[in-house]
């Protein structure tokens, strides 16, 4: 390397980097002898020597790393001459590494490039058919597992209507700890109504089937509701939840009934109870007997600290895991989660999806790269604004119902580049899209529009777009940029990254 | 760090199209890494990842698969994709190591390349973890400071099952039980940053426990989190695994590697800390403490508490506990226990019978002269039972007693006759009257409050309810004691627990204690080490009672008493005509002898023939065992028995056999005993005598009339071995010739007097005095000023300390030349023996020698003064020096040296400990002088008399100053192989 290096020994992030991607290790070649082809193709490194258990590579850019571990994958080995000191240690140290994978080590010179070239090709190609062929395992194996889960759902359809005709669905009490009076707690639920009291269950999940909770006094007024929501502890899932109106609760026992019985990996289970509407209206909840153990007293819901020395009076019922509860049992059912309003989630986008991202109009743009490049890892899109007009980038039906809008951050990963508008799109196609990047129409429901917002290579922003009202269909997100001001696009490396979807639990 | 100036088609600053792929920089911003070691769990794999990928957390998370050099293509294949396509996912990959190999592999990985990482968690390619798991376990860790790994509940899949493992963490049952903290813990960067690593030796499982061990040993602490959605893959040969088929030996590679964790003191410390073992509660103030040791900082609580607790246990057993052993007692009386060094002993004597009988009552009895303790069985012999000054019960008991549906039973502690069995232990000390001012309180009451408390507790309401799901895995939280007894190898363990780096504990263990020679000697050594640091017990293991003697007085931190049916001699075996116990035989009670004795870094066995048998083991758990060699005996018909027979059986019991004669150690050496592991420790007198008390004795000796009779003092027992039957003949010989004698024989029959009525009516018939034994100071120095000879015609002897004694006050000792008294007596100068063997010749010579004595006081004065000049000049102080340094040796940490200062006429002598060199002087030559061990010295068998061999080890080791110069017998004085400077006072 002729250009005056630039050291990074053991940077982490240039380590990590160096170890997350293919790459070509070039020995005792200069960068001239490897011609310009190859560089803008694969990542290329040279080898600067191996010592005391590390080897130091250099990239084009003549950043040094000192690496501890093995490359992820080396692509190709390239000398000058087979057999040298260098590519001798090299690959030993490889192989103390425990890289037991074939290595190709090629001789490599600018004017038979094409032959070395070849070569690479050769490998790459024998690559791709066998990634080829664990993807068709993968297909293969995916298609006899869902036959199998097919044929178990038929037998198990068969099993539930032979247990319904002969009404022998299980429906066992199978832990009851009976109301005690303690007149000093006469309203628990009023006392705790802003943080919501919390009581972990005695048995494990599995087959859990409904669970009772004892009022000891009838509510004064209707409007009340009690929400109740069941969780299991070691994963934080809600399982199942349930709004009560204060007029369906009557003294004595209340049983919650779960959608259905709980099946698969045993979990921990906690009653979280809250309350809406007037405090003092709702019925007297029903202490159980003082309990020694804290983990098992009442718990304010929010804090997790017991308040008090009891455990709730409460049943425990199961049935037959996976199933839904027999007709004849009379529990409140479990409410589904779109029929309350009460939760809002941020949840970011998968990395598959942004994976579907392509230009949605080719027609007004074009570069000679691709225009729109997925960045899984950031969970983001790359759109490249043209000089004038703007670049649409689309995600196909991607956007569920129930999202209440839709965000992400632009940013601009050059400062030398001329600031940037950012633009999100819901929409059901793209002319649809562009009326409303152009500003043409108005949101109709079902789609947002996040407006124009603009970002350089300083600063980045965040830009969100809500949705007006809701619809029962999946919508294309489309994401836009354009040069603040039209003319010089140098440098704009614009780019969306953590996109998420606010929904609404 | 990326060059963001790269575009398509721009131009770079050099001049030529950037390159695109340059280095793309990974992702390094990880809180936490999960390291997942791969070997031939290919497909599997990627469930663990995609666990790790689904994981919801505030913070970045990093995923290091270390592929452990699989032969399975497949895990390369998968290990790179994920590599490939998801930017927190590291792959590397590494020669086959095994699993400890390649876990320690991604910790050192993750440690270099994250900087912000705070914590690092062990993810088996073949197990799961929740979405959440990550997120709630880090928060949970950072929410307790003081703990530095997180361990799950293993919940299984596969081979289904669910252990509970939610109770709060414990050293001790780590250490005891099982490995309790799966490897699928999170463990914080400080931790792994101390050196903690897993153990790439131990390819057959358990380095996951042995990881845990390393983090205990420094000082680290794990918790359950019981929330952590772990799951665990069970499978047909990982169930085979587990089914722990080189446990042993494994365990045996543990035990070695952490031998301090294993060690009693710092099981019993955990223990303290942990699952403390009693609960006292206060007679009249109900407050409740808990601890093991008692004089240790402890925890104290409400009795409210307790019975919470009580029922928690109750409810939940293998998760929450209370002390397995209940102490009802007031403060005074515990203080007054402890101030006489009593309260361990009776704590253990208290557990011991707790599990014999349903309760144990304390009685406490005032007794000025003595320590004694009896225990019986109340209403065995049909006696009224009164009520108590304390009580002790298990908790089994009580929880019975709870359960019972009426309470009549127990509420008959209160009267004369009560139902349950009761084990009375009575403790006669003297105590003062304010101490026993606590006894008008009624532990009785207090008890049945106690009980009534927990029968009317509203948490009897969960009584009978199950509430974690969990199966129950760890043993009952309130029997953690039997955890340690069968780690330790014994029933109760003595609760004392030793502190870390504390002074070194050494245990003196005796049959009896009254005032015989063994025991005068122990307590002068135990009185030796005292001063150089060490904390001295006695352990009593005969006939329980401790005979308070001015010379023992304030020199044992506490006094401890087996008081069982214990034999003092015999057993099954044999050994060269001895009957001998050994350690597997029934009546060596080893294992209630190892809880007795634990707790001790040295014990020093005085003659207590059966505890042989058990010291065997309290040397494999690191304790030091000494034996103390005294006396050889004589069967009735002449032949030789006795202790050294015994030392010669269970030599490789000891590290060193201490001898009171070089006699001895010879014998013991021609015997086949290592002269390494012998040491003589000269006798001195056994008791204190200040110059000043001395020189007075002296001086009213030297006062006495030129004519008068001779005074002849006997001093001893009253038995054949000192030879009473000669006495006797030659007395009544010598009155019946008039020798003007006046006779003191001092002393007690100590057996049945047989045919011939009792030696005390014997000898008053032929007009000798018997005076019964004396044991203060002051009576012997009275005695020994009185007389002008001592006459000892023993049949065999150790070394007496009579002799001694009476040198040291001018008294003339006229002794058969039996054992080692040779070593005591210069024949002729210093005092006379006796030679011979059969009882006539013993007679005769006795006779003549005290006639002749009678009638040349000149000469008793010539060898009176001599005596006493070799009396002066023995002390235990000097005698005890090597088996001081010995010690110090053993444990050059807690026992240091540090330098002495005598004065020595005028000069000021300053002793180095031995290595620490002068710079200003060369070593002194040794040539010819004995070798030493690097632990202690050896025994010289080849010097005649200890006198000689002191002179030469001064040549060897002393070196002078030349001015000013030293002379005269002080010079001698300086026995110690320490170096040795002299210099001119200031």
């Amino acid at each position: 390397m002729g250009q005056a290096a630039q050291r990074f020994e053991l940077n982490p992030d240039y380590l990590s980097g160096l170890l997350s991607e293919p790459v070509v290790i070039a020995i005792g070649l200069d960068r001239d002898a490897l011609g310009d082809e190859l560089i803008h193709a694969a990542t290329v490194v040279w080898l600067e020597g191996v010592r005391d258990g590390a080897a130091t590579f250099t990239d084009a850019r003549g950043v040094v790393s000192t690496l501890l571990e093995a490359p992820l994958y080396t692509a190709a080995v390239l000398v000058q001459e087979r057999g040298s000191l260098a590519e001798k240690r090299l690959l030993r140290w490889l192989d103390d590494r425990g890289v037991t994978a074939r290595v190709p080590v090629m001789e490599w010179c600018l004017e038979r490039r094409a032959d070395g070239i070849a070569r690479i090709l050769k490998e790459i190609t024998r690559l791709v058919s066998v990634s080829a062929r664990g993807r068709v395992q993968g297909f293969r194996e995916l298609s006899a597992l869902r036959q199998m889960n097919e044929d178990l759902q038929n037998r198990f359809a068969a099993l539930e209507g032979f247990l319904a005709r002969r009404g022998l669905q299980p429906h066992d009490l199978v832990f009851s700890n009976d109301p005690e009076i303690d007149p000093s707690h006469p309203n628990l639920m009023a006392e705790f109504a802003a943080d919501g009291i919390a009581q972990i269950l005695p048995v494990a999940s599995d087959g859990v089937s409904a669970i009772g909770i004892h009022f000891e006094r009838p509510p004064l007024d209707g409007d009340a509701r009690l929400v109740a929501q069941l969780v299991s502890l070691e994963d934080q899932r809600i399982l199942d939840r349930w709004v009560v109106p204060a007029a369906d609760i009557a003294t004595g026992w209340t049983v919650l009934g779960l959608t259905r019985a709980l099946a698969g990996v045993r979990r921990t289970l906690e009653l979280r109870l809250k309350l809406q509407g007037d405090e003092h209206s709702l019925p007297g909840l029903s202490l159980g007997g003082l309990q020694p153990i804290e983990m098992f007293r009442i718990r304010n819901a929010a804090t997790g600290a017991a308040i008090l020395k009891n455990s709730l009076a409460l049943q425990v019922w199961c049935g037959l895991p996976g199933v839904s509860l027999p007709g004849w049992a009379t529990v409140i059912p479990a409410v589904s989660p779109d029929s309350l309003r009460d939760g809002f989630r941020d949840e970011p986008v998968a990395p598959g999806i942004v994976d579907l991202a392509e230009l949605a109009n080719p027609d007004e743009v074009s570069f000679d790269f691709a225009a729109v490049v997925a960045v899984p890892h950031e969970r983001g899109v790359q759109v490249h604004p043209p000089a004038t007009g703007m670049t649409i980038g689309r995600l196909p039906a991607v956007c569920p119902p129930h999202v209440i809008r839709i965000s992400a951050t632009a940013s601009v990963a050059n400062p030398q580049a001329r600031p940037v508008d950012f633009a999100i799109v819901v929409a059901a196609d793209v002319g649809r899209a562009k009326a409303l990047f152009a500003g043409q129409r108005l949101p109709m429901p079902g789609e947002a529009f996040s407006g124009w917002m603009k970002a350089d290579g300083e600063d980045a922003r965040r830009v969100s777009a809500f949705m007006t009202d809701q619809i029962d269909a999946w919508q294309s997100i489309f994401v836009a940029t354009r040069m603040h001001e039209p003319g010089d696009n140098s440098f704009a490396w614009a780019r969306f990254s953590d996109i998420s979807l606010m929904v609404n639990e | 760090m990326t060059d963001r100036s790269a575009r398509p088609g721009v131009p770079s600053p050099a001049g030529r199209p950037a390159p695109t792929n340059a280095f793309r920089p990974g992702e390094t911003t990880a809180t936490v890494a999960v390291v997942i070691p791969a070997y031939k769990h290919s497909v599997l794999l990627t469930e663990a990842v995609e666990a790790v990928l689904a994981q919801v957390a505030p913070f970045g998370i990093a995923t290091v698969i270390v592929d452990d050099g699989c032969p399975f293509p497949e895990t390369q294949e998968i290990g790179r994709t994920y590599a490939l396509a998801e930017p927190s996912v590291h792959y590397l990959r590494k020669p086959n190591g095994g699993l400890s190999s390649a876990r320690n592999h991604g910790i050192a990985y993750a440690l270099r390349t994250f900087p912000d990482l705070e914590a690092i968690y062990f993810l088996d390619a073949d197990n799961r973890i929740t979405p959440t798991t990550i997120a709630s376990v880090l928060a949970f860790m950072k929410s307790k400071p003081n703990v530095d790994w997180v361990y799950p509940n293993i919940d299984k899949v596969g081979i289904g099952w669910n252990g509970n493992y939610t109770a709060d963490y414990s050293r001790l049952l780590h250490l005891t039980f099982d490995n309790i903290c799966e490897a699928g813990s999170m463990v914080s960067r400080k931790m792994l940053e101390s050196g903690v690593r897993f153990d790439e030796t131990m390819r057959q499982g358990f380095e996951d426990w042995d990881f845990w061990l390393q983090a205990i040993d420094r000082g680290f602490e794990g918790a359950n989190y019981p929330f952590f959605g772990f799951e665990y893959r069970q499978r047909a040969e990982s169930m085979l695994r587990d089914s722990n088929r080189a446990r042993e030996s494994i365990l045996g590679y543990i035990h070695k590697k952490h031998k301090r964790l294993f060690k009693t003191d710092t099981l019993l410390a955990f223990e303290h800390e942990e699952t403390p073992r009693y609960a006292a509660v206060g007679v009249g103030t109900y407050q409740v403490e808990t601890f093991t040791d008692p004089v240790l900082p402890h925890a104290k609580l409400g009795l409210e508490e307790l019975v919470r607790r009580f029922w928690a246990a109750k409810i939940e057993p293998e998760t929450y506990g209370v002390p397995p052993f209940w102490v009802w007692m007031s403060a005074n009386h515990r203080d007054a226990l402890r101030r006489l060094g009593l309260l361990h002993t009776v704590l253990w004597l208290g557990e011991r019978e707790a599990d014999r009988a349903n309760f144990v009552a304390l009685r406490l009895e005032v007794c000025p002269t003595a320590i004694e303790v009896a225990v019986r069985k109340v209403g065995a012999e049909g006696t009224r039972f009164d009520q108590p000054a304390a009580w002790m019960a298990t908790r089994g008991i009580m929880g019975a007693c709870v359960d019972d549906p009426t309470d009549g039973w127990v509420r008959s502690l209160r009267t004369s006759q009560p139902g349950p069995t009761i084990t009375e232990i009575t403790i006669k000390a003297p105590f003062t009257a304010e101490e026993m001012q606590g006894s008008a309180l009624s532990a009785t009451n207090t008890l049945l409050a106690t009980l009534g408390a927990l029968r009317d507790s509203g948490f009897r309401s969960q009584a009978g309810k199950r509430w974690i799901w969990r199966s129950a895995y760890l043993p009952d939280r309130s029997r953690y004691h039997a955890q340690l007894r069968h780690a330790v190898g014994s029933r109760a363990v003595m609760p004392r627990v030793s502190p870390e780096g504390g002074p070194v504990r050494v245990g003196f263990l005796l049959p009896i204690a009254s005032f015989g020679g063994v025991e005068k000697v122990a307590y002068a050594v135990a009185r030796c080490l005292k001063a150089a640091g060490c904390e001295v017990h006695l352990y009593i293991l005969g006939k329980p009672v401790f005979a308070r003697s001015p010379e023992a007085e304030g020199v044992f931190a506490t006094v401890n008493f087996l008081a069982d049916d214990y034999p003092l001699w015999g057993g099954p075996n044999t050994f060269a005509g001895h009957d001998v116990t050994l350690a597997t035989d029934p009546s060596s009670r080893t294992e209630d002898l190892i809880g007795f004795l634990s707790g001790l870094d040295v014990v020093i066995n005085n003659q207590v023939a059966v505890a042989n048998a058990a010291l065997g083991a309290l040397r494999q758990q690191g304790v030091k065992v000494l034996d103390y060699v005294h006396v050889l005996d004589k069967t009735p018909v002449g032949r030789d028995a006795g202790h050294p027979y015994l030392a010669l059986a269970f030599e490789h019991v000891y590290d060193t056999i201490l001898t009171c004669s070089r006699d001895m150690g010879r014998w013991l050496h021609g015997m086949g005993v290592p002269s390494a592991k012998l040491m003589h420790i000269r006798n001195a007198a056994s008791y204190t005598l200040q110059p000043e008390e001395r020189d007075q004795v002296l001086a009213e000796r030297r006062r006495k009339p030129k004519s008068r009779p001779l005074n002849v003092l006997f001093l001893g027992r009253l038995d054949p071995q000192k030879g009473i039957e000669r006495l006797y003949a030659a007395a009544r010989d010598l009155k019946r010739r008039g020798v003007p004698i006046e006779w003191r024989v001092v002393g007690s029959d100590v057996i049945s007097a047989g045919a011939g009525g009792s030696w005390k009516e014997r000898f008053r018939d032929i007009g000798v005095p018997v005076v019964p034994p004396i044991h203060s100071s002051r009576d012997l120095n009275r005695a020994y000023g009185w007389a002008d000879v001592l006459v000892l015609p023993s049949r065999w002897e150790g070394a007496p300390l009579a002799i001694l004694e009476a040198q040291r006050l001018g008294c003339v000792p006229v002794a058969t030349n039996v054992g080692a008294v040779h070593e005591l007596i210069d024949h002729g100068a210093d005092g006379l023996m006796l030679d011979g063997t059969d009882d006539g010749t013993i007679v005769r010579s006795l006779t003549a020698t005290l006639t002749r004595l009678a009638g040349d006081l000149g000469e008793v004065e010539r060898l009176s003064e001599a005596a006493s000049r070799r009396g002066a000049s023995a002390t235990w102080k000097r005698t005890a020096e090597p088996l001081v340094r010995l010690l110090m040796s053993w444990f050059p940490d807690r026992l240091a040296a540090p330098p002495r200062v005598e004065s020595l006429r005028g000069m000021r002598l300053i002793r180095r400990p031995r290595g620490e060199a002068d710079p200003a002087l060369a070593p002194a030559p040794s040539a010819g002088a004995a070798t030493e061990r690097a632990d202690g010295p050896t025994m010289d068998l080849t010097a005649n008399a200890p006198e000689r061999r002191e002179e030469r080890r001064e040549e060897r080791s002393t070196a002078l100053v030349p001015t000013p110069p030293v002379q005269g017998p002080a010079a001698k004085t300086a026995s110690s192989p320490d170096r040795v400077i002299v210099a001119a006072a200031s």
